[in-house]
């Protein structure tokens, strides 16, 4: 019996050990295209960006741990095929493994800016140890920074290379940060932060050159302004990382395909994390979700199934991001609200509590987390609330879900 | 090294040894308590590592701060006078022997 799991980040490790906490006895295999530990990633554009997290506290388990859990953890190494007839994965150093359970946990890959100039030295992502490190090692030599894209990567990129001094330009595509997943209000709100702070923060503005020679100099845009730039750092998107999938013929569309115990199409085969596309019973549509947490829940998921029990998977998503000293929270997915309520604390606290037909599908707390967590535990089923006890913040925020009469 | 005791729901005990300087949270997760998840990796965003510190131990501890005193009212149902966020609490000299009770997860 053996269990083989592609990819070794937050979904990837918490798979292998959950498979040991539930007593599987089969080998454990963890393969990572990465050449260290096993990382978090959350502060790869925070405090390890900032370098403030020392390299050991941001390894997701020590060293020691996977020899004691006899997870067989191969680093450096990328998976080239699946076989799914012979129930075997080759390796890009021709071991050719066989699994009876396999998991990919091969999460995303960035997206890339395709303007002219996009090659040039001083063009930087973020997505992997290496990029951090990698950008920490340039930033030696750069005082002004432009960042591209509004999105979490591009705001708390922004954020932290501000804290660390530097001279930060921040160019967004759309008329507001995070646009495609909060309301104008918690944009805003970051939009002044961030200006505040110091950040030039433009926004409706199409990049359309990264000019140069041989390394970067500045940044065009369509309304002809130029950034004078040392380096860039574009946060522009990840795409579902499914080569492996489909050329082996599992089912995939934006995401490989899984049930609600995370199988593919081929129920030997499971996929979790950033890559896979599921059905939320709750939400009832198709999803694909990057996060920390759907990473980890899904894990369990996969791993509880392949030890014997189907427990369908239903998490309640939730997110977070730092900026600055701003703590940003959110529970469940605003996508298709019809209102809004907001629930305002003091400036620079306050909760937005979004509503499709009366029922509560996600909230957005900024410096508020008593709010987000009360929140948390009550939106699973998207409850029906009282809106005025939502808004009044002299009131106690657990009874806007318990008292809904007149609702 | 520091020793670290868990008491975990069905009463087991664990005790584990510590690194100086790494959180609670860090402690248990690196010894596999499976209760104390730390999904958000300690930056004191998610109360998935809530613990009730033993009561011989309380005067040893730091007071928690606002953020992470609202987290825990928000989270948790049955909160006591000892229940911490494991990310919050960093572990020094005199913590060796500290003894932490662990609840059946909240999450």
């Amino acid at each position: 019996m053996s269990c083989i799991i592609i990819g070794a980040s937050h979904a990837g490790v918490q798979a292998a050990a959950n498979l040991r906490r539930q007593g599987y006895a089969g080998k454990v295999t963890l393969i990572s295209a990465d050449n260290v530990l096993p990382y978090q990633r959350p502060p790869l554009s925070k405090a390890f960006l900032q370098n403030v997290l020392p390299e050991q506290k941001l390894w997701l388990r020590p060293d020691t741990f996977y020899q004691q859990k006899d997870i067989d953890l191969m680093l450096g190494k990328r998976v080239t095929n699946i076989d799914r007839d012979q129930r075997t994965v080759s390796l890009d150093d021709m071991q050719c493994l066989s699994y009876d359970k396999l998991i990919i946990a091969t999460g995303a890959s960035i997206r890339r800016l395709t303007v002219p100039g996009s090659d040039l030295s001083g063009v930087h992502y973020l997505r992997d140890y290496q990029d951090t490190i990698g950008i920490r090692d340039s930033l030696k030599h750069a005082n002004n920074v432009v960042v591209i894209g509004g999105g979490y990567i591009g705001l708390e990129v922004a954020a932290s290379l501000q804290k660390l001094g530097k001279n930060v330009t921040l160019l967004l595509k759309h008329d507001r940060p995070l646009s495609h997943i909060t309301s104008n209000v918690v944009s805003d709100y970051l939009t002044q932060r961030h200006t505040t702070h110091g950040v030039n923060i433009q926004l409706n503005v199409v990049v359309t050159e990264i000019i140069g020679v041989d390394k970067v100099l500045a940044v065009e845009t369509q309304n002809g302004q130029r950034y004078q730039a040392d380096m860039v750092i574009a946060g522009i998107g990840v795409v579902p990382e499914q080569q492996l999938a489909e050329q082996c013929g599992l089912e995939v569309n934006n995401g490989i395909r899984v049930n609600e115990y995370m199988q593919t199409s081929d129920h030997n085969i499971f996929a979790i994390g950033d890559c896979s596309s599921f059905y939320h019973p709750v939400y009832q549509k198709q999803l694909r979700i990057e996060s920390v947490q759907n990473a980890t829940d899904q894990a369990k998921t996969a791993s509880t199934a392949i030890c014997g029990q189907f427990v369908p998977y239903s998490a309640t998503a939730w997110f977070w991001s730092d900026q600055y000293d701003d703590k940003l929270q959110t529970a469940g997915l605003s996508e298709g609200y019809d209102e809004i309520v907001i629930r305002q604390e003091t400036e620079k606290s306050l909760a937005v509590f979004y509503l499709a037909q009366n029922q509560l599908i996600a909230v957005d707390t900024i410096n508020q987390p008593k709010s987000f967590m009360i929140s948390r535990k009550y939106i699973h089923n998207l409850p029906k609330v009282n809106k005025i006890i939502l808004a009044d913040k002299n009131q106690d925020l657990n009874s806007a879900f318990t008292e809904i009469a007149g609702v | 090294m520091l020793n670290i005791t868990f008491i975990l729901p069905d009463k087991n005990k664990i005790t584990v040894a510590a690194n100086e300087g790494d959180s609670l949270m860090q402690t248990a997760v690196d010894n596999d308590i499976e209760q104390i998840s730390g999904d958000c990796g300690g930056c004191c965003s998610c109360a998935t590592c809530h613990c009730f510190i033993d009561d011989k131990w309380k005067d040893k501890m730091l007071l928690a701060d606002d953020m992470e005193t609202e987290l825990l009212e928000g989270a948790i149902d049955n909160m006591q006078e000892n229940s911490r966020l494991a990310c919050q609490i960093f572990l020094s000299k005199e913590h060796d022997g500290l003894v932490v009770h662990v609840p059946e997860s909240d999450w």
